[in-house]
C-alpha cells in the first residue's frame, strides 16, 4: 500500500483541481467581494473567473502530454480510477468548450439573485463530467456519475420564481433515483461476477467465461439506468419535463455536456468490459448480449422521440424530445462497437451538444423577450432579428442533418459505421429505420423555421434587441456548426488518432 | 446462524412491506429505519463491521430522521385522499416481472454455488487504507459532492420572501443568511 | 451451517422489487422517496453479500460511498420536496402537472 505520491495525483488531476478551485473562487468572491454589485456586474465577473478556470483547464489538457501508461505508478495505484489517455482529453476539451458555451449563454439571464452558486456548481458538474469520461471503474463511474447528476438537479432548481423549475427538478431527480437504483444493482451483480470493479479486471473475468443469465440481467439493469442518462426511451419521461421547466441554460447544460460525458462512459463500459458479452443484434441473428437491448432502445427512442416531437407546442419540449431521438441515432455508433462506430459517435455527440447549446441560447433570448418558448412566439424572428433568425436555421437544420451541416455529416458516419458494423450488414435494418425516422424529423424542425421567416409576428413586431456578447456567442456557435459540417476532419481526425494511441496503450 | 438470518431477512422484509403500503407517512418512515436496521444487521453477519455501522448512523440517524422532518414540515401524513395512484395495476406487472427474473437468474447462475470464503479479520483498517491510497480520487469527488449538495440543499430550501424584487437583494440578506446556516449544519450533521 | 449467498441476493431481489412497486404504485412523494431509498439499500445489501463471497473489500468500499452519495442526494431531495410544497401545498405525484401541452 505503500508508495503512494500525493504530489504526483494532484499533477494528474490538475484539469479537475483548476476547475473546482474555479468554482469555489467564484463562490468566495460572489459571496465575499460582490454582493453589493448590481446582478449584471455580479454575473459577468463570477463567469469571467469561472471562464479562466475553465481555459486553464484546457490549456494545461493541450499543452501537456499525456504520461505513458505503463511509466506512470501514481495511475496503476489509482485501480483505474482515473484513466489518461489522448481520446480521454478531447473529450474533456470539449466538455470545457461547452461549459464556456453554457456560462456565456448564462451571463445575460436574471432568474437567480445566486449567482455565486449558479456558477460554482455548473463548474462543479462540469468536474464532475470530467472524472467521469476519465474514470474505469465502477465505483468512479457511479461517484462522478452522482457529481454530476446532483449538480444539474440543483441546477434545474434555481428559478425560484417559477413552479415549472421546482417541478422540472423533482421530477429529474426522482427519475434520477430510479436511474442510480437500476444502475447500482446492474453494476453490484456484475462486480459478483467479476470479483472486481476495474473495466479491465472485468472484461478478463467475463471475456474468458460462458454468459451467465445472471450477467444479462445485469446488462440490462445498466442499460437501464444508462438509458435516463443519455434519454433514451424506457427512462426518458423526465426529459420534457425538465428541459421545459429548467432555466434555460441548466437545459441547455443537460442537453449537451452531460448527454456527452455519459454517452462516453457508457460506450466505454459496453465495449471495454462488457466486450466478450456483446451478443448479436443483427436482423434474424439475435443472440443474447448487450448489442440486442442496445439495438432495441435505439429503436424505441428514435420512434417514439420523433413522433411526439410532431405535435410539442413548446420549443424546449420540441428540442427534449429531439434529443430523445437523437440519442437513438447515436446509439447506432455504440452498436457498430468498432473503432469507427466510438469516433462516430463521438463526433456526432460532440456536434449536437453544440448545436443544441446554440439552439437554446435563441430560445433563452427569444423566451426572455417575449415571455415564453412557445413555437408562435418565434413568429417573425426572421424579421424582427435577423441574426437570431440566420443562427437558429443553422441549429435546425443541423439537427435535422441538412447536408453542409455538422449534423448531416455526423449522421453519415454513424450510418456508414453501422452499417459497416459485424456479417452481412447486419445491422442495416435500424439503419434504414433511423434514416426514416430522420425524414420524419424534418417535418418538425421546418415548423420552427415556418415561424421563424414565413408567419408574420402577430401582434408586436418591433425589432427584438440582443446585447453584442450574445450575438458573438450564438454566431460563433453557428459558425462551428457550419465549420465542422465543411471539415468534419478537423475534429474526426484528431477522434480517429486519439482512439488509435487509446487503443495500443 | 441459519435461524437468526431467517429471523433478521422476515423482519426487514416485513417492515420493507410496511413502508411501502402504510397509509401513514410517520408510520411508513419508521418501518423503513426498521428495514435500514435489518439491513445492517445483515451487513454484521456477513462480517462487513464498518458498513454495517455506518449504514445505522447515516441510514437510520440521518435519513430516516431528515424523512421525518420532511413529513412534518408539509404536513402529508395526514391524507384524506386516495394513497395509492391510478397505475397500481401497472406497478404490480412490472414489479412481478422485475422480481420473477431476478429470482430465475440468481437461482440458475453459477454464482449461487460459491463457497463462503474463511471469516476475514476484522476489516475497517484495510478500508482506511484503500480509501487513502487506491480509492483517494473518489474520496476527492465526494467532497466535491457534499459541497454541492450543501450549496444546493441551503439554495432551494431558502426562503425567496414575497415582494422581493429583481434589484433588492440585500434587503433580506441577514434571515435568509442565518437560515443558510441552520441549514448548513443540517447537512453537515447528516454528513458527519 | 453457513448462509449462501443466493439468500442475501434473493432478499436482495424482494426489496429491489418492493420497492420500485412503490415507486410506480404510491401518490406521495415522501413515500416515493422511501421507495428509492428502499432499493438502493436492496444494491447495498448485494454489494456487501458478494464482498463477503468474493473475499475483498471492494464492494464494502462501494457501499460506503454509497450511502455517503444516499445521505447528500436525501437533503437535496428533501429541500425539493419541501420547496415544491411551500409553492403548491401539495405533496403528490398526480399535481405535478403545471406543465403539459
Amino acid at each position: 500500500m505503500s508508495g503512494i505520491s500525493y504530489s504526483e495525483i494532484l499533477k494528474l488531476v490538475a484539469p479537475e483541481m483548476l476547475v473546482s478551485l474555479a468554482a469555489l473562487a467564484v463562490l468566495a468572491i460572489d459571496l465575499l467581494v460582490m454582493r453589493e454589485a448590481p446582478q449584471r456586474y455580479r454575473f459577468w465577473t463570477g463567469a469571467a473567473f469561472a471562464g479562466l478556470g475553465c481555459g486553464l483547464a484546457i490549456a494545461w489538457l493541450l499543452a501537456m502530454n499525456p504520461p505513458p501508461h505503463s511509466m506512470s505508478a501514481g495511475l496503476s495505484l489509482l485501480q483505474g480510477t482515473y484513466a489518461d489517455d489522448v481520446l480521454v482529453r478531447l473529450v474533456k476539451v470539449a466538455l470545457l468548450v461547452m461549459t464556456l458555451f453554457t456560462l456565456a449563454i448564462s451571463m445575460e439571464s436574471n432568474f437567480t439573485d445566486h449567482i455565486g452558486e449558479y456558477l460554482a456548481l455548473i463548474l462543479l458538474a462540469t468536474v464532475g463530467m470530467m472524472f467521469l469520461v476519465s474514470s474505469e471503474n465502477l465505483l468512479m463511474v457511479f461517484i462522478s456519475l452522482e457529481l454530476t447528476s446532483l449538480s444539474l438537479y440543483i441546477l434545474t432548481a434555481f428559478n425560484k420564481r417559477n413552479v415549472e423549475s421546482a417541478e422540472a427538478a423533482l421530477k429529474y431527480f426522482l427519475f434520477g433515483g430510479m436511474s442510480a437504483a437500476f444502475t447500482l444493482f446492474g453494476l453490484s451483480l456484475v462486480y459478483g461476477l467479476a470479483g472486481s470493479i476495474q473495466f479491465s479486471e472485468i472484461y478478463s473475468k467475463l471475456h474468458a467465461a460462458k454468459i451467465d443469465t445472471l450477467l444479462l440481467a445485469a446488462i440490462v439493469m445498466t442499460v437501464i439506468g444508462f438509458g435516463f442518462k443519455i434519454a433514451a426511451v424506457p427512462f426518458h419521461l423526465w426529459a420534457p419535463d425538465a428541459y421545459q421547466g429548467a432555466p434555460t441554460p441548466s437545459a441547455a447544460f443537460i442537453a449537451s455536456g452531460s448527454k456527452v460525458a455519459s454517452f462516453f462512459i457508457f460506450a466505454k463500459l459496453m465495449m471495454q468490459a462488457f466486450a466478450g458479452a456483446e451478443g448479436n443484434g443483427a436482423w434474424r441473428h439475435f443472440t443474447p448480449g448487450w448489442l440486442p437491448v442496445v439495438a432495441t432502445v435505439a429503436a424505441c427512442s428514435m420512434l417514439l422521440g420523433n413522433l411526439a416531437a410532431i405535435v410539442q407546442g413548446n420549443v424546449k419540449r420540441l428540442l427534449a424530445y429531439s434529443a430523445i431521438a437523437h440519442a437513438g441515432y447515436a446509439l447506432l455508433g455504440l452498436l457498430s462497437n468498432s473503432q469507427q462506430g466510438m469516433s462516430s459517435l463521438i463526433y456526432y455527440i460532440v456536434t449536437y451538444g453544440l448545436t443544441v447549446l446554440g439552439a437554446f441560447g435563441v430560445v433563452a433570448i427569444v423566451e426572455e423577450r417575449t415571455g415564453d418558448a412557445s413555437i408562435s412566439s418565434f413568429a417573425g424572428l426572421g424579421r424582427r432579428q435577423p441574426l437570431l433568425g440566420l443562427c437558429m436555421m443553422v441549429f435546425m437544420l443541423s439537427l435535422a442533418g441538412i447536408p453542409p451541416l455538422a449534423g448531416f455529416f455526423g449522421k453519415f458516419y454513424l450510418f456508414t459505421a453501422a452499417i459497416g458494423a459485424g456479417k452481412d450488414m447486419g445491422m442495416l435494418w435500424l439503419v434504414i429505420f433511423a434514416i426514416a425516422m430522420s425524414a420524419v424529423s424534418l417535418y418538425y424542425y421546418l415548423q420552427v423555421l415556418k415561424q421563424i421567416y414565413v408567419v408574420p409576428a402577430v401582434e408586436d413586431s418591433r425589432p427584438i434587441v440582443v446585447p453584442v456578447s450574445s450575438r458573438i456567442i450564438l454566431s460563433l456557435l453557428a459558425l462551428v456548426v457550419v465549420v465542422l459540417g465543411c471539415a468534419p476532419e478537423l475534429l474526426l481526425g484528431r477522434l480517429i488518432t486519439a482512439i488509435k494511441l487509446a487503443s495500443h496503450q | 446462524m441459519g435461524i437468526t438470518f431467517a429471523i433478521i431477512a422476515a423482519l426487514t422484509l416485513v417492515s420493507a412491506i410496511a413502508a411501502m403500503s402504510l397509509r401513514n407517512l410517520v408510520h411508513c418512515a419508521l418501518s423503513l429505519a426498521v428495514t435500514f436496521a435489518g439491513i445492517a444487521a445483515m451487513y454484521l453477519q456477513l462480517d462487513a463491521q464498518f458498513v454495517g455501522f455506518a449504514q445505522i448512523l447515516v441510514y437510520i440517524g440521518a435519513v430516516a430522521i431528515l424523512i421525518v422532518f420532511a413529513i412534518l414540515l408539509t404536513r402529508s401524513s395526514e391524507t384524506p385522499q386516495p394513497v395509492i395512484s391510478r397505475s397500481w395495476i401497472m406497478g404490480i406487472v412490472i414489479a412481478l416481472a422485475v422480481f420473477g427474473v431476478l429470482t430465475k437468474v440468481i437461482l440458475s447462475s453459477s454464482i449461487a454455488q460459491r463457497e463462503l470464503p474463511a471469516k476475514p479479520a476484522p476489516t475497517v483498517r484495510q478500508i482506511g487504507d484503500q480509501l487513502m491510497t487506491r480509492y483517494v480520487l473518489p474520496l476527492e469527488a465526494i467532497g466535491l459532492l457534499l459541497t454541492a449538495a450543501t450549496i444546493g440543499a441551503v439554495i432551494i430550501a431558502m426562503h425567496d420572501k414575497k415582494g422581493r424584487g429583481d434589484g433588492g437583494q440585500n434587503v433580506n440578506s441577514t434571515p435568509s443568511r442565518a437560515e443558510a446556516h441552520q441549514h448548513a449544519d443540517e447537512t453537515h450533521n447528516l454528513i458527519t | 451451517m453457513h448462509i449462501p449467498l443466493e439468500h442475501y441476493l434473493i432478499v436482495s431481489g424482494i426489496l429491489f422489487s418492493l420497492g420500485l412497486l412503490g415507486v410506480i404504485m404510491r401518490r406521495n412523494l415522501l413515500v416515493i422517496y422511501m421507495c428509492l431509498e428502499l432499493m438502493l439499500n436492496a444494491a447495498n445489501l448485494a454489494l456487501v453479500a458478494m464482498s463477503r463471497f468474493n473475499d475483498n473489500l471492494n464492494g464494502q468500499i462501494m457501499v460506503f460511498f454509497i450511502i455517503t452519495v444516499a445521505a447528500a442526494e436525501v437533503s437535496v431531495g428533501l429541500a425539493l420536496i419541501v420547496a415544491l410544497y411551500r409553492k403548491r401545498q401539495t405533496a403528490h405525484v398526480e399535481d405535478l402537472t403545471t406543465m403539459k401541452n
